[in-house]
């Protein structure tokens, strides 16, 4: 299964450095990439991955209830960071050529 | 902002609702946040009712009826247009073949519009905007499921 979309790539990449709730990760985000995710797009992502398996929710007595990337989820983010190393490097070779 | 977690899911409330109330107190409002919990909202209700099967049928059910009322209304305004324009002929027949007869005239008519509105005069205006509704009606009903698939 596929990732569809860069906000699902932005978690997993977010949650790969630790279990984290939505505040904390949409901060992450935006220091990682400069892009503050809204809630209606973070939440929507996160409803996408916890359906497909690629992250799981932790208990928690608060209201803020933190996720960890499941090893389903770490698999995903590898191989879309694999293949964007390849994109990268096309690219770049691409444009010194240019 | 809080009242826009209204427009979500019951479901999705009852799972997200709370985590999302947290980052609506905290975080930032404004009409971005709130364009933002809209499309979510409409995610959400695709994402609902993708994972329910009888949801799924009943939606894919009520697109098909959507597409076929939109084809006979489209063909309807068709058929008086073309009527009017033909006083002489009294004799409607109507039928699959006759139907697409009469659309595929009509739409050779509408290649030269302009020459065909300076013949026809402006009176059929309304018929013609209604038609274009129509077939912009049925563009977005026919679009409408890789539209909801692309709203994140």
């Amino acid at each position: 299964m596929a990732l569809r979309d860069d906000a699902a790539l932005l978690i997993l990449t977010s949650l790969a450095g630790g279990a984290k709730h939505g505040y904390a990760m949409i901060d992450d985000i935006a220091s990682i990439t400069g892009v503050r995710l809204g809630p209606g797009t973070l939440y929507g992502a996160i409803g996408r991955l916890e359906a497909e398996g690629m992250i799981e929710a932790l208990e928690s007595a608060d209201r803020r209830r933190p996720y960890q990337i499941t090893p389903e989820g770490r698999r995903h983010l590898e191989a879309e960071i694999g293949g964007m190393k390849g994109l990268v490097a096309i690219g770049l070779r691409r444009l010194k050529r240019a | 902002m809080k009242s826009f977690l209204k427009l979500y899911p019951r479901s999705w409330r009852q799972r997200y609702g709370p985590e999302m109330e947290v980052l609506l107190e905290e975080g930032p409002g404004g009409p971005g946040v709130a364009l933002d919990l809209l499309f979510g909202a409409a995610a959400a209700y695709a994402m609902v009712v993708r994972s329910n099967r009888i949801l799924s049928t009943a939606g894919a059910y009520l697109h098909g009826v959507c597409v076929a009322v939109l084809l006979q209304a489209i063909g309807f305004v068709t058929l008086v247009m073309v009527a009017q324009g033909s006083p002489a002929e009294t004799n409607v027949a109507i039928g699959p073949f006759d139907l697409a007869m009469v659309q595929m005239r009509t739409l050779l008519r509408l290649g030269g519009l302009q020459s065909y509105m300076m013949s026809r005069g402006v009176s059929e205006w309304p018929a013609l905007l209604l038609l274009v509704c129509l077939v912009a009606a049925l563009a977005l009903v026919v679009a409408s499921p890789r539209l909801l698939r692309s709203v994140r």
